[in-house]
């Protein structure tokens, strides 16, 4: 198991992460980071705003960068074409 | 009087008082000392309880697990406390009563329990209290979760385990003991631990609360209480 440190930037600014979390590889610490994301990014939508602009940087035990998870590889944005009413 | 005695008497005056009778017989109370690991359970699902359990130092949730795999925390118990009175009369543990983090715990046998209850009505009566004190507390936390903004839940929660500390004569002014980690707290909250985190450092630049180093410390009760619409009649709390 590795601890790692989720921070996250985004149009509010810089959060760090001075917890971290176990893991045991970055394919779990990316899949925790993507719900993560969606956590954050559903309680903006229930307040009626979305900034799919930031991101979670993933640091490793000694504070390493490993990985960046965009806001926007977390959700598939769609708006459909429908036909005029 | 015993340790565990005198503890579980303090904890259930917390909700009403009784004659010094029925104090007494609480306060005779005894039973095992346990040390438990953080994380581990003490009872899990389906298990038969023979014994109470009283927190003495540390932290302990009880939590079920998902259909998802996720942990669901639904009540976190502080020192002072007694998480399960219910399996008295419960036939098996429908969820899990852990350690959040190393903890020592009071294990009262249920047949001792039993006589108690038998006997001392006023002490009867407390014990139902505080069940039915629990009861109450699982339907504020459905509520907060559901009809709250995340920091608002969030300060519901700081708002709770403050007052709850203070009635376990845990708090010094405005600070007490909270060494969850956030992941524990996000499994309270239905959260994940990234955006507790986010909202802590909301809360904290607001200047409403701190939390650092496993303790909890309140700058602006007004204003957290006010983020958290927070009513403290459901903890019904005599003291």
């Amino acid at each position: 198991m590795t601890r790692y440190f989720f921070n996250v930037r985004n149009g509010q600014g810089l959060t760090p992460d001075e917890e971290g979390r176990q893991f045991d590889g970055l394919d779990s610490a990316r899949a925790a980071a993507l719900a993560d994301v969606r956590s954050m990014l559903s309680a903006e939508v229930l307040e009626g705003h979305l900034d799919i602009g930031g991101r979670i940087e993933i640091e490793d035990a000694d504070h390493v960068r490993v990985l960046t998870v965009h806001f926007r590889e977390a959700v598939a944005l769609h708006e459909t074409e429908l036909p005029p009413p | 009087m015993t340790l565990l005695g005198e503890t579980l008497a303090r904890h259930l005056e917390c909700f009403g008082t009784m004659p010094a009778e029925d104090r007494a017989a609480i306060v005779a109370l005894d039973g095992e000392v346990r040390q438990v690991g953080r994380m581990r359970d003490i009872y899990g699902v389906g298990e038969h309880p023979r014994h109470i359990v009283l927190v003495l130092k540390g932290f302990l949730m009880r939590y079920s697990i998902g259909a998802d795999g996720g942990n669901q925390v639904h009540s976190f118990y502080l020192p002072g406390e007694a998480p399960d009175l219910e399996t008295l009369y419960l036939d098996y543990m429908d969820n899990f009563l852990a350690a959040a983090v190393d903890s020592e715990v009071g294990m009262i046998p249920h047949e001792a329990v039993y006589q108690v209850i038998e006997d001392y009505p006023e002490a009867r009566k407390l014990i139902w209290r505080q069940t039915l004190v629990q009861a109450a507390v699982f339907r504020e936390w459905l509520v907060r979760n559901s009809h709250l903004t995340a920091d608002g839940a969030l300060a519901h929660l700081l708002c709770e385990i403050h007052l709850r500390a203070k009635a376990a004569g845990l708090a010094n002014d405005w600070s007490c003991p909270l060494p969850l980690s956030q992941e524990l707290v996000s499994d309270a909250l239905g959260m994940t631990a990234v955006h507790v985190n986010r909202m802590m450092q909301l809360l904290r630049r607001s200047g409403a609360v701190e939390w650092r180093g496993g303790v909890l410390t309140i700058r602006d009760w007004d204003r957290l209480s006010e983020l958290a619409a927070f009513d403290p009649k459901y903890l019904h709390l005599r003291r």
